[in-house]
Order: C-alpha cells, then sequence, then structure tokens
C-alpha cells in the first residue's frame, strides 16, 4: 500500500510509522485518526493544521486536534509525536454565529373576501358576495346596478316590482369623489363601469335610487359597497435547506460586502437541498457546526466539511456494504443495562399539532356548548360570556353557532369572523363592517384560551340599544338576514361548537414491542413549540436504537474499496455505525461496529413555523448582536491596512502628537439596503461607549425586529377636524423586515449649543436621520457596507470593536491607557505629546503597571488613513524596555535589552480587520 | 320569553290636596298678577307644580329603582340598557311635557312652545355633540389604525385569508 502524509502541506511520510488508525463514525461524532511520528524536527505542532492522509492516491483531509510529544533522544532536537487527527468538519465549530432566524414571507396573496356593506332593502338581502375587497387588480369592474338584485331582467325594472325614478353612481377614494354618474334609470346597464388607474386605499361605491315599490309605495335608498385596493408585494422565495445554508455561510463571519467567505455548501448536493422546504429554523448563538447539525437532525444527516464545501451525509440509505462476505477474524458483542429499555416515558410541554387534520372540536362533533362566563360560580349573562375551550389556542378553524331561535336546522359557520387579538386590535371599535370593524368580530389570543368579544358595541350617540352585539351583527351578516333577531334574555343560552388547533401538554411513552423485560426509562425534550407530529417520529426513533446489542466485526483486507462507510447496511436490521481502520505496511484491519436500527428521526421536533399575523412578526422577537472587530496592529512590520471602516489611523496620530480635536463618537446613522440595492430609512442611534480590555467598544440597536424608535408625525384626519402628532414607529427593514446590507456612520458627538434651524423638524422625525452637524469618524465605505441578511424577526444590534493587539512576534505589551486614551472614546483628552521613554525595568507581560519611569525622549513620526509610523530614536542610556508614554500614562511598550547609542526601532500602528 | 312579556310593572301614585286646600296665606286678600292672574291662582298653579313634582320624584325613584335593577333580577344587561333607554325617553318626554306645562302657566301658549323648543333644543344640541364626539374618536382612532396597519404590513386583517 502507498502513503503520502502531509503536514500544512508538507510532506512528512517519512516521520510515519504505521499502523495509521482511522475511524469513520455514523453519528455526530466527528471521523478522527492517530497518526504516530518518530524523529520529527519541528516540536509544537498547532491545533487546526492541515493533515492529508493518501492511501493508494485516495485523499482524506484531517485537522490536528491534540499532539502529545516527547523527545527523543534527549537534547537531539527530535520530536516523536502523537498526533490526534479529526476530521476537518471540526473547523466549523470554530465559528460562533450570531443568534439567527430564518422566517418565511406570509405570502399576501390577498383574495377576494365578502366585504358588504349595505343592504338591498327591496329583498332584504345583502349584496352578493362576488363584489369584494381586496383583490390586486389594475381595474374594478363596478356592476350594473340591477346585478344586485335577484330579478336581474331589466323588464321587471319597469314592471311592478320596482320602478326607478332616479339613479345614481358616485365612487370616492379616501372620501374624495373620483366618479360621478346621474339619471341612470333608463339605462341600467351604464350603471356599471370599470374603474380604473387605481391607488391603494379605499374606493366607496354608491348607488342611489328611489322610485316606486310596487304600486303605491315611494322608496329611496342608498346600496355601497368597499374595495380596499392594496399594494402588491412582491413575494420572497420560500427558505429551503440550501439557502439556509447559504445564509449561515455568509454570516459565519462578519464581514463587508465583497469580503470574500470562508465556506460554502458542496455544489454536488445543492440540487437535493434545494428540494427541501426548511422549517423557521432559530439558531440561537450556536456554532457553525451546531447550527448545521440542527438542519441535520431535520433532514436526517450528518453535516461534513469536503473539498467541494460543506455537504450533508443523509442517513437512513439502503445501500449494503460488501463487507459482510468477508471472513471476519474477530466478532465482538456488547449490550449495557444503561440504554436497554422496553420503553420510553416523555412528559413534552407546548405540543402542537399543525401538520394534519387531527385538531380539536370542542366540546363534540355532535354536540354544542352554551357561553361561559370569566370566573366560577357568576351568573353568565350577555356582560360576561365567552366561547369557552379547555386549550389555549394556536388557530381556530372553526366556529359554528346553533340557531335554535327559528326554523334553522344547521349550524351557522362564523370562523371567518374569528381574529387573532393582533388583528382585531387593529380594527376600528368606533364604526366599520366585516372585516374592517370589532363590530363584526370576536377574538382569540394565541397560546390562550376561550373566544372573546361577543358583546362588543360600537358607541351611538342616542344609545346602545341601536348597536347590536358583535356576534348579533356576525350572526346577521353570515346568514345573510339583517332582521334576524336575539332575545336578550337568551344570551347565555347561545350554543357554540368551535373546531381549533390546541396547545397541549402530555405525558407520552413509546414501547419497543413484545419479547424486552419491562424496563422504562426517562426521556424528555423541549422547545417553544413541539410538533407532536415530529415529537413522536422523534420518539420512536429513541425506541427503536436504545437498548440493542451493538456488535463489531474485524477484518483483514488490502482492497481499499472494501472498507465500508458508516451509513451503510450491513444486513436487514444492523447499519454501519463505526468504522475503524489500522492501515498497516501492506494491508489493512477494519472493525466493523453496527448498530441496530440507527437512526436520528426527527431529531428537529419544533413546528415548521409560528403562524403569525404581521408580515414582520409581532409573535417572536430574536436579539442578533453582530460583533464586528477591526484592529489597531502594533508591530514593527510595514503592513497594508485591510479595513476601511475604522477611523483614520491620523486620528492616532493625532493623539501621539497632543493635537487631537473634537469629541468622541456620539451617534451613528445607520441605514439598510434591500437585496435590490434600495436604500431603506436612514436612522440615528444613540452610541453606548465603552472599554472592554484591549478593546474600545461601541454599541447601537434597534428597539425591535421592526422598528427603530417612535417619531412623532403630523396627521390629519379626512375632515380636518382632528389632527396632532402622532407616534408611529420607524420601520429599518424592507416590507419583510429584512436588510440585505447595513451602511453604519459613526459621528462626534455635541460640537455647538446652537439650535439649529431643522432642530423642531429632527426632533420630531428621531429617530429618522437628518443631516448630521457633526464629523463622520468612522463609517462603512459607500460600496462596502456590513453583509447583515437580516431576517424579519431578528431585532438587530451591533457592537463595533476596535483593539488593539501585538503584530505577530513583535511582543509590544499594551497597556490599559491606550484605549482610555483613544479619540474615538473619550475625545480629545490631553493636548500634550506623547514621550518615548526607557527604563532601567522590565514592563510586566500584563501592562498593567500604573506608571513607567525613565528616560524621556520626544516622540515624533508620520501619519496617514492607514498606519502610524512612530520613528526610530538613538538611545543614550542602556535600559531594559522602552515605552510611550501619554501624560504619564503608558500607552504601549516592549522589553528589549538597549545599550546605549542603540538605534531603537518603533513600531508601525496599522489598522486592520484581518489578523 | 323575554322580561318584557313575563313581567307587567304597574306604579300608582297618589297624592292628596294637590291643588286644594285654604290659601296658605291667612287674611290676605286676594291681589292680581302682574299677567292678569289673581296672586291665588298664580300660588295655586305654583303648588299644583310642585306637588306634581313631589309625585313625579316620587314616582321616578320607584320606577328608577325597578329600571336600574333589572339586569341585577335578571343578569340580562342588553335588556337592562333597553328599559334603561326607554325610561330616559319617557322622561324626557315627561320632561318636555313638564316644561311645556310650566311654560303654559306662565307664558300661555307661547310660553309651552318655548318651554318645548327648550327642552327639545336641549336634547338635540346634546344628541349633536355626542354623535360628532364619536365621528372626531372615529377619525382619531383611523389615524392611528392607519399607521398601525403599516407595522402589520397590511390593511387588511388576516382571518379574511388574506395572507
Amino acid at each position: 500500500m502507498i502513503y503520502k502524509i502531509y503536514l500544512d502541506g508538507a510532506d512528512i511520510t517519512e516521520y510515519v510509522v504505521l499502523p495509521i488508525k482511522t475511524a469513520n463514525l455514523l453519528d455526530e461524532r466527528l471521523d478522527e485518526g492517530k497518526i504516530s511520528l518518530r524523529g520529527y524536527t519541528q516540536a509544537v505542532i498547532q491545533p487546526l493544521s492541515e493533515v492529508r492522509l493518501v492511501v493508494n492516491n485516495v485523499e482524506k483531509t484531517f485537522v490536528v486536534s491534540g499532539d502529545a510529544v516527547d523527545e527523543l533522544p534527549i537534547g537531539s532536537g527530535k520530536y516523536d509525536h502523537e498526533l490526534s487527527i479529526i476530521e476537518q468538519t471540526k473547523v466549523l465549530e470554530g465559528y460562533v454565529l450570531d443568534a439567527l432566524t430564518f422566517t418565511n414571507a406570509l405570502a399576501p396573496e390577498y383574495q377576494e373576501t365578502y366585504a358588504v356593506l349595505t343592504r338591498n332593502p327591496i329583498e332584504n338581502k345583502f349584496i352578493p358576495p362576488d363584489l369584494v375587497l381586496t383583490p390586486q387588480k389594475t381595474q374594478i369592474e363596478v356592476p350594473a346596478v340591477n346585478t344586485l338584485f335577484a330579478f336581474d331582467d331589466t323588464t321587471v325594472w319597469r314592471g311592478s316590482y320596482f320602478n326607478p325614478s332616479y339613479i345614481k353612481v358616485n365612487v370616492t377614494f379616501n372620501g374624495d369623489e373620483v366618479y360621478f354618474a346621474d339619471n341612470l334609470q333608463n339605462d341600467l346597464a351604464s350603471s356599471g363601469f370599470l374603474l380604473t388607474d387605481l391607488q391603494s386605499g379605499l374606493y366607496l361605491i354608491t348607488y342611489t335610487m328611489s322610485g316606486m315599490y310596487g304600486l303605491l309605495e315611494s322608496i329611496a335608498f342608498d346600496l355601497s359597497f368597499y374595495v380596499a385596493v392594496i399594494p402588491q408585494i412582491e413575494d420572497m422565495p420560500r427558505w429551503n435547506i440550501a439557502s439556509v445554508c447559504d445564509r449561515l455561510f455568509a454570516l459565519a463571519e462578519p464581514r463587508l460586502k465583497g469580503d470574500e467567505q470562508k465556506f460554502s455548501l458542496s455544489p454536488l448536493i445543492r440540487a437535493k437541498l434545494e428540494e427541501i422546504e426548511a422549517p423557521e429554523f432559530a439558531f440561537t448563538s450556536n456554532t457553525l457546526k451546531d447550527a448545521l447539525d440542527q438542519i441535520g437532525g431535520y433532514i436526517h444527516a450528518i453535516p461534513r466539511l469536503t473539498a467541494e464545501g460543506v455537504s450533508f451525509d443523509f442517513l437512513g440509505g439502503t445501500e449494503y456494504s460488501t463487507i459482510k462476505d468477508k471472513p471476519y477474524i474477530l466478532q465482538n458483542i456488547s449490550q449495557t443495562i444503561e440504554e436497554f429499555c422496553s420503553k420510553i416515558d416523555s412528559t413534552a410541554e407546548n405540543l402542537l399539532n399543525t401538520n394534519d387534520d387531527n385538531v380539536l372540536v370542542e366540546p363534540q362533533a355532535s354536540r354544542y356548548k352554551t357561553v361561559r362566563a370569566e370566573n366560577a360560580y357568576l351568573r353568565i349573562d350577555d356582560g360576561n360570556m365567552r366561547i369557552e375551550t379547555q386549550f389555549p389556542i394556536y388557530e381556530v378553524l372553526s366556529l359554528e353557532f346553533a340557531d335554535t331561535s327559528g326554523t334553522r336546522t344547521r349550524p351557522i359557520e362564523l370562523a371567518p369572523y374569528v381574529f387573532e387579538k393582533a388583528d382585531y386590535d387593529r380594527l376600528s371599535k368606533t364604526s366599520g363592517a366585516y372585516p374592517l370593524g370589532a363590530g363584526f368580530a370576536i377574538y382569540f389570543t394565541q397560546g390562550e384560551k376561550h373566544i372573546l368579544g361577543l358583546n362588543f358595541k360600537y358607541p351611538n350617540a342616542w344609545s346602545s340599544v341601536f348597536e347590536e352585539y358583535s356576534i348579533v351583527n356576525i350572526i346577521r351578516q353570515a346568514i345573510g338576514d339583517p332582521s334576524w333577531d336575539y332575545p336578550s334574555t337568551d344570551y347565555p343560552l347561545m350554543m357554540f361548537r368551535v373546531v381549533y388547533r390546541p396547545i397541549f401538554s402530555g405525558r407520552i411513552t413509546q414501547a419497543k414491542g413484545e419479547g424486552t423485560p419491562s424496563r422504562t426509562l426517562v426521556y424528555n425534550q423541549s422547545a417553544n413549540f413541539v410538533e407532536s407530529k415530529n415529537y413522536g417520529e422523534h420518539l420512536k426513533g429513541v425506541i427503536k436504537r436504545l437498548g440493542n446489542v451493538e456488535k463489531a466485526f474485524t477484518f483483514l483486507g488490502s482492497d481499499l474499496s472494501e472498507i465500508p462507510v458508516a451509513g451503510q447496511k450491513y444486513d436487514k436490521d444492523y447499519y454501519i455505525a463505526g468504522v475503524s481502520t489500522e492501515f498497516m505496511p501492506y494491508d489493512y484491519m477494519v472493525t466493523v461496529a453496527l448498530s441496530k436500527d440507527f437512526n436520528r428521526l426527527s431529531s428537529y421536533i419544533g413546528i415548521n413555523s409560528q403562524k403569525r399575523y404581521f408580515e414582520v412578526s409581532e409573535k417572536a422577537v430574536s436579539q442578533r448582536t453582530i460583533n464586528y472587530c477591526d484592529y489597531i496592529v502594533i508591530g514593527f512590520e510595514q503592513q497594508t491596512a485591510d479595513t476601511s471602516f475604522s477611523p483614520s489611523m491620523q486620528w492616532i496620530g493625532q493623539m501621539l502628537s497632543g493635537t487631537a480635536e473634537g469629541n468622541p463618537i456620539g451617534y451613528a446613522t445607520v441605514w439598510g439596503e434591500d437585496i435590490y440595492g434600495n436604500e431603506l430609512t436612514k436612522i440615528d442611534l444613540p452610541v453606548v461607549k465603552t472599554k472592554m480590555g484591549n478593546a474600545a467598544v461601541f454599541i447601537i440597536g434597534y428597539i425591535d425586529n421592526y422598528g427603530a424608535g417612535e417619531q412623532a408625525e403630523f396627521q390629519q384626519s379626512i375632515s380636518d377636524d382632528v389632527t396632532g402628532y402622532y407616534q408611529r414607529t420607524v420601520p429599518y427593514g424592507d416590507y419583510f423586515g429584512r436588510i440585505e446590507n447595513l451602511h453604519i456612520q459613526f459621528y462626534s458627538g455635541k460640537t455647538t449649543e446652537t439650535i439649529v434651524a431643522n432642530a423642531q423638524r429632527a426632533a420630531l422625525a428621531f429617530p429618522e436621520s437628518e443631516d448630521s452637524p457633526t464629523v463622520l469618524i468612522a463609517h462603512t465605505p459607500v460600496d462596502k457596507p456590513l453583509v447583515v441578511k437580516k431576517d424579519g424577526r431578528e431585532r438587530l444590534a451591533l457592537t463595533y470593536q476596535i483593539e488593539a493587539v501585538s503584530g505577530n512576534g513583535a511582543g509590544v505589551i499594551i497597556f490599559k491607557g491606550f484605549i482610555e486614551n483613544l479619540p474615538q472614546l473619550v475625545g480629545a483628552r490631553h493636548n500634550v505629546a506623547a514621550k518615548i521613554v526607557l527604563g532601567d525595568a522590565e514592563i510586566n507581560s500584563f501592562g498593567t503597571q500604573p506608571e513607567y519611569l525613565g528616560t524621556e525622549y520626544d516622540l515624533s513620526g508620520e501619519s496617514n488613513e492607514g498606519f502610524v509610523k512612530i520613528r526610530d530614536i538613538v538611545a543614550t542610556v542602556d535600559a531594559k524596555s522602552w515605552c510611550v508614554v501619554l501624560n504619564g500614562e503608558p500607552l504601549f511598550g516592549k522589553n528589549i535589552d538597549i545599550k546605549a547609542g542603540d538605534t531603537v526601532a518603533m513600531p508601525y500602528l496599522t489598522r486592520k480587520h484581518n489578523i | 320569553m323575554g322580561i318584557l312579556e313575563s313581567h307587567q310593572y304597574e306604579i300608582v301614585v297618589s297624592v292628596k290636596g294637590a291643588g286644594g286646600g285654604k290659601a296658605p296665606i291667612a287674611g290676605e286678600s286676594p291681589g292680581k298678577a302682574v299677567d292678569g292672574k289673581s296672586k291665588y291662582e298664580t300660588a295655586d298653579l305654583r303648588k299644583g307644580i310642585a306637588v306634581y313634582r313631589a309625585a313625579s320624584s316620587f314616582a321616578k325613584q320607584l320606577i328608577g329603582y325597578r329600571v336600574n335593577t333589572v339586569d341585577l333580577r335578571t343578569g340580562a344587561k342588553e335588556l337592562q340598557e333597553k328599559i334603561s333607554f326607554g325610561y330616559e325617553v319617557a322622561q324626557s318626554i315627561e320632561s318636555i311635557g313638564s316644561s311645556v306645562l310650566i311654560g303654559a302657566y306662565f307664558g300661555g301658549g307661547v310660553g309651552a312652545a318655548v318651554g318645548a323648543l327648550l327642552s327639545v333644543s336641549h336634547k338635540a344640541i346634546g344628541l349633536a355633540q355626542k354623535y360628532n364626539t364619536i365621528r372626531l374618536q372615529g377619525e382619531n382612532e383611523a389615524l392611528s389604525l392607519a399607521l398601525m396597519n403599516e407595522r402589520a404590513g397590511g390593511s387588511v386583517a388576516t382571518y379574511t385569508r388574506s395572507r
């Protein structure tokens, strides 16, 4: 067998002694191995160093996970290493993600809906429900007046039934008349027309009619209905597993637009993952590996980092290994009582069934339940009546009312009038019909019991007796009979049947099957909402794999293609769960560990998405804090500045020369851009500044997942009778609450006491940004905003850090005084120049000395946008260290033996992002 | 069967001496008032109104008690509202009648008309103001709802199956 082993690209095969051991594992554990080196010249091999193992031209890449080293012989400078290696997927554990959510758009496909406001008095019926609310149309087909009646035949109109003497049609848009035609009584068809050039808003179409009803009765009435025109929002594609992975990789490291990202999805698996729709994942400060494991739990696969990118090994395959056909040299069987069980017992809360039609009918499919009161032992009356449910409601699917007041034998469906509280709060409480007014609505709150609001009444100038309870309005509209009435004393007798998805808790067991001695294990899992179907599958998988006989077979071979791969089937019961291979000079020995019914069924037990009512979720908010860090590298090599975000290094030059002016960072102007590159609302945010170790930290954040803050906006009602300043939440994302990239500008704080001309306007509009009168200190370049890919459920916050670090091998010790004097943090604190001091004592390595004494030298140098170079000095005294000191405070220094007459090298201070 | 159909309310008020009896001021000779009515006539009328008011007040107290306890006795709040409203209407009519009566006594036909007008006008103005208040509340609410709808991402509530 031919072996080649490379360490960080260098061929180390000559130092390797056989056997080389590897283990290929099926579950979340990563593949691993052992390699022994003898007489290697390098003492330290860092973790994460790349190891490429090539056996007969078959290559696999690992990283170093551990190393035990002995120098042999002593003092020879040659080292024996026992290298532990692990598959490179381990690298993914080193990247900490922001808390990320994935939310699908609500897909605003508006449908035509029954929204009639007046009734036809001749037939005492509402206008038929094909005249409607909403659809995204470019025109409204206003029907001819005669089509609103059952007696559509125009000859009848001329007969004795209704003989109109005057017909007028007018249309208003948000209260202003946009169409008018009258004297249409002789040409009924002309009362129908097309309304074009629609704008977003509410159109009210009114037919005014008068004439003779029969032979003797004169009648005059209006018919009217609303059409709400709603702007079309281009829908967003739903999340699939591939797009979820793409977003994770894009955000694995904070970066500016155009900067390279480290990971990507393997093109070999992309097409398969694009086919799988993703649930609305929420990852809470996971590592990239954790997040991918969760995705793997959903698709029943294990994530792997490969040469082509990140891929997934799917479990539950049906491919058989051929190793079973070879004679084995050893068989090992084991079983332990710890996992041995006949049953598992699980208590789960917040269970929810959103997958199928297994909904709750309350009280029963063939019965009804009357209304109930809020508290036990109370008399039930129309003041406290409510439709009671046994469980908290997730979603109402049906609400039937059994009408016993007449001859009706079928229940009346009222579900369209049941609103969730978030939407109910948006209904008018003073007037309006379905679906705009609370007088035609009842409601529930997601996660709470009962349907409420049955006894809501609009205010009435005369008396509330002229208004009906909302439940009466609803029933009248549902049955199309405005004369339907209900006795005032009989409300406690109202009967309903409600069909809903409940949120429930339960204790569930799953048995292994007959023939296992009785032993029950407790097994509990939790999530915000647990999908009962997923959880059932999960438990089914757990009980199948627990407590089985574990088998292992060992084989000898020389044909690499015969080595099985974890995940293949060994026989009809057992999967190959682990493959340990020892590579020897001429052959290999492979041990195959088998696991019966191995699975990770439904590791993802949450619901696919939480039903919500606002496009930018009002139900769930997740705090996401982005940490973006730039560095001031203090070293002795001239480097190229690779960040254009952090402040110009000229500020540091001014700090050292005592010429810094102005205030520190005071606030930030921040704005997003959507996926099309459109600029979103500019927001001014206050900046919290603090010092953390060797870093200056600047923190900004929005108030929630939708808004940046509340502004005061002047509003005026249609009649002009109501005016004033109304509070408006300023959105900072797009319609879906998303942001693709974020532009950030840090400005100095107050510069003047003068009240500027636009102060009033700016004060009302805040936090919406106005032109800044202060100085721009740091900003993302115009063409390189921060990549954020914000989701609708994420409340965005940003921690921007400027950290001072020693250059690679420079040995510079940084004192707290450096950050404490940073002009961006504290402004111009001193107007004295810094000094270089040569001291006869060493600096302690943590830079915690309060003062540093010695011989002072003037400091000079040059600075530009990218770096500051302090000029070297010629020592006039012997010293053990040097230090830059500002007004007595040590900033940074280095321990070095200095002789009088030596030229002492002084460092560069370079701004960088990648170190 | 509703409470109105199952119960009848009959309130009988009897006040002896209303408008009768001796002159209240002994020995005083009758004189003429400026409007041509004798002082006794005027005084008697005043007494009649006073007695009417006493009776009316007593009746109101009894009726009001029964009216205001409908909800407590039956648990029907809407019925309470309806009966209370009917009673208020009746009181208003009675109040107008009373104003007419007072106007008529003191001002004849013109006085009665003025009394009625004042009373009706008072009600009408109050009604118009209440109506206007509700309208203003509606407009104020509409402005807030428009901003709330902006937050919600649409002007039409969700259960219309719009999303």
